[in-house]
Order: structure tokens, then sequence, then C-alpha cells
């Protein structure tokens, strides 16, 4: 469960995030829509530590995160799953080991054990017989089902993912959507998704928050939202 | 008017960069304080520091003992004109041995390695911090100072003073070569002179100030790497910006070393 409240964030005087609330069930997928510019990734920075909100609250399983100090983070990150835009994997580590990398560094598992688990996630993003190429000799859907499998390898409770389609064509763009969607479904993660990508957000998630300008102006299901009576979200729906 | 507005205009400028610097210093610091405190408990990963030994002692390793063969055939030849002048052409062993152990060595070697080595670092913590592989680190759980940085600080400090006494040993030999050949010196009698002017005082004063330099070149290029913005064309200006700093810090500090050691060690 996620709970943000009166969240606000400016840079430069510059309010980027004004008065978000919004609430996300254990096991939900919700998808954070808007145009470039309007607050989404920040919004996704906030749940994971990379930025402090300048006020407002954001409650992570009923612990108020805003308070937390770096070594807090370090510890309730590992219950995180992140997918970055880029994929962010590690150059200099085949894909076996990014994918593994969260295993070693948390938990106490045999190398037998380790491998087992990274050869499951690994199937489960249908990427196979390429443990042992490094992430510069994969393709970009490639790329981005690996850091999916790096990001969901602990099990975690919650996947944060920022525009996990963004450079993808429309087939691997459903693909990832896919994806993410399964993966939320089998490890019941809570799972926020920021998007560009209406239909294929529309398609897999449970709710949808519509972003304008760093204001949240609509939350609610696909046909909940289709109902809303505002120009701008009639507009992006469009 | 206009020339008390210039004076201003001058002024808040030169107080914005000094703030700047401060606030720079100030944050390369704290940088600092970090590793430190994860080398004082313990979280060091040998398996890390390991690789970054085999990667920064390779990678500089050649260039290093070109530099310093160079350094030491020179030294000889110069050394051979001018101490002959003076009829003391067979103290060109000690002049060697003596510049190259003292100052030479430590402070070419640093250099080049500074160049080689530390470019690396920056460039490799900057083509990372770029792409979001760092804050992909402290995402998963882990902090980046500890797996990326200690490692690379680590190995420098155990590296560095290891090429140092090789690149002396191969700039004596650059000596010898020219000592045997040039000036005609029976090599038993090269070697004898050069091991009978160096004194444990002459090496250690020397040996020493590698050990401040490791930590000034790598502090400085793996906290460049870390602040680097702006893409590859980002990455490119904070490995240049890392090296200069690093030259200069090891150029300034040795002068300081060096008037240290003076006076307490002779």
């Amino acid at each position: 469960m996620i709970n943000i409240s009166g969240l606000y964030k400016s840079f430069s005087h510059q309010e980027v995030l004004k008065d978000i609330n919004l609430d996300i069930a254990q096991g939900e997928i919700l998808a954070i829509l808007g145009e470039s510019g309007a607050g989404k990734s920040v919004l996704l920075q906030h749940l994971i530590g990379l930025l402090k909100p300048d006020k407002g609250m954001i409650k992570i399983q009923e612990k108020d995160i805003s308070l937390f100090k770096e070594k807090d983070w370090l510890s309730l990150r590992k219950k995180i799953g992140y997918l970055f835009q880029d994929g962010a994997l590690y150059d200099f580590m085949t894909v076996f080991e990014n994918v593994a990398f969260p295993l070693k560094e948390h938990t106490k598992l045999s190398d037998e054990v380790i491998s087992a688990k990274v050869e499951e996630v690994l199937k489960t993003v249908d990427l196979q017989n390429v443990e042992e190429k490094y992430p510069s000799e994969l393709s970009g859907g490639m790329r981005k089902r690996a850091a999916l499998a790096r990001a969901v390898i602990l099990d975690s409770g919650f996947l944060f993912c920022d525009e996990p389609t963004s450079g993808l064509d429309p087939i691997r763009s459903r693909e990832i959507m896919d994806l993410i969607k399964n993966i939320s479904r089998k490890f019941n993660t809570t799972t926020v998704i920021t998007s560009h990508d209406m239909k294929n957000s529309f398609r897999i998630a449970d709710k949808l928050a519509i972003i304008r300008d760093g204001e949240l102006v609509a939350k609610g299901t696909a046909q909940e939202l289709k109902f809303i009576n505002d120009v701008f979200v009639k507009e992006f729906l469009k | 008017m206009n020339r008390s507005n210039h004076s201003f205009s001058f002024l808040g400028q030169f107080f914005r960069h000094a703030a700047e610097g401060l606030a720079g210093l100030g944050n390369a610091l704290f940088f600092l304080g970090s590793v430190i405190k994860n080398i004082a408990r313990g979280k060091i990963r040998f398996g890390e520091v390991i690789k970054q030994i085999n990667e920064q002692g390779m990678q500089s390793v050649v260039v290093i003992a070109l530099t310093s063969l160079a350094s030491g055939v020179v030294l000889a030849l110069q050394g051979y004109v001018t101490m002959s002048r003076f009829g003391a052409k067979e103290k060109v062993a000690s002049l060697v041995a003596l510049s190259l152990v003292r100052e030479l060595g430590p402070v070419f070697s640093s250099l080049v390695f500074s160049g080689k080595a530390g470019a690396r670092m920056t460039a490799e913590l900057g083509a990372m911090n770029v792409n979001n592989q760092i804050t992909a680190t402290r995402v998963m759980g882990v902090d980046p100072i500890e797996f990326l940085v200690v490692p690379r600080m680590v190995a420098c400090f155990l590296v560095l003073p290891i090429l140092v006494v090789f690149s002396e040993v191969i700039g004596i030999m650059g000596g010898y070569l020219i000592g045997v050949t040039d000036a005609n010196m029976p090599g038993a009698f090269y070697i004898n002179q050069t091991l009978r002017s160096l004194d444990y005082v002459d090496f250690f004063s020397g040996f020493i100030k590698t050990f401040f330099f490791a930590i000034l070149i790598s502090w400085t290029c793996c906290y460049q790497g870390f602040m680097t913005t702006g893409g590859s064309l980002g990455v490119g200006k904070y490995t240049t910006k890392a090296v200069a700093l690093a030259y200069i810090l090891v150029v300034v500090s040795n002068t300081i070393l060096t008037k240290i050691i003076l006076t307490f060690w002779g």
C-alpha cells in the first residue's frame, strides 16, 4: 500500500508537483500518464527516495518515507524493484551477473540457487541464451527485459517502471507492458508505471492517473476516466 | 556610476565563484569522508580491489616503464656531459639514482598514472553516472561509494607505490645503459656506485610521497566521475578536468611534501 498526500516539489522556484494525493492498493497496477515535463518521473523518484518532498507525506507500508535518511532507504530499497527508462544495466557485467547482482548483494543463497533463480526469471521475461552477453550486445527490447528481470529478482513487493516502452517499437512495447502485467500478477507486486503509451497503459493498468503541469487532474479505472468531464482529460485521451 | 556598477558586478562574480568553489570543496571532502568511513568499517570488497589492481596496474605499467627508461637515459646523458665538465663523471650513477628515487620516479609515475588509470576511473564512473548506473546502484540498496569508489581508491593506494618502485628500477637501468655504453664505465662499478649512493632515507623520502599522490589522484578522479553530467560530452569534459586537477595536485603537493621531508629528514 502506498499513500501520497499533499505532495509538493519545486526546483529553483518552479513548482513541479502541486498537492498530489494518491493511494495505491496492494497488488494494484497504476499507470501515471501525462505530457513530457508534467512531473511523472519526479513523482516516481519520490517513491524511491531519489528526491525529497518540499511538503507532504508519502507512506509505503505505513512508513513515512519522507522522513527517511539514506541508510533507511538502503534497507527499504531491497523491497522495491525499479525499472529505469534506459535499463541502467551495468556495462561491465554480463546479463547473468546483472540479474544476479541483487541476489548476491542481499541474500546468502548459494551460487547454484542463484543460477536457478536467474534462469527462471530470465525465462519469465522471455530472455534465454543471452546470459553471457554484455548489455551492449543486446537490442533495446532485450535490455529492457534484462533490466526488468533484475528489478523483480528479489520478489520485491513493489515494482516502479519509468517509461518502460520509450524507444521501443509498438510490438516490443506491447510485449514489455504484458510482461510487466504478468510479473505483477505472478508476484502480487504493487506496480507504478509512468508512461506516454496510452494504449498499452489502458490495456494493462488497474487504475490510471493523469498529471498536468504537476497537478493530478484525474484518477480512476480506464472506464471511469472516459466519463470525466474535463477538457484536458478528454483531449489527452483522444 | 558605471564604474561602480562594474565593481559590484565583478565583486558579485568573485564571491559567487568563491562560494561555488567552497561548496565544491565541501562536497569533495564529504565524498572523501564517506570513503574513509566505509574503509574504517571494513567495507572493502577484496575481489573488486584485486580486479582494480589488475586493471590500473596493467594499464599503466608499459607507459610508466617507457617514461622511466627515457628519464633514466636522459638523466644519464645530461649528467655525463655536465659532470664531465667538473671531472666527476663517475658520479653519474649517483645523480641518476638519487634524482629518480627522491623525486622523478614518484612524480613522473604519478603523473603518468593520472593520465592513464586516473582518466579511466573518471571516464568509467562518469559514463556510469550519465547512464543512471550509479543511481541504479543506490536504488538496488547498495552504497555506490562502497561498491564503486572504495575498491578503486584502495587499489590505487596499493598499486601506485609498486609502480613507482618499478619505475625507479627501470629508470636506473636506463642510466646504467648510458653509463656502460656512452660513458664507458664498467657495469659492476656503475651498480656499486648506485647502491653506495642510496640511503634508506633517500628511498623512503620519495616512496612516502606516493601514498599521498595515490589518495589525491584516486579521490579527484573518482569524485569527478561521480559529479559527471551532460552525456558523452560531459564525460569528456569531466575526465579532462579530473586529469588536469590530479596533475596540479601532484605537482603542488610534491612541493609541500618535499619541503616538509627535507626539513625533518634532510
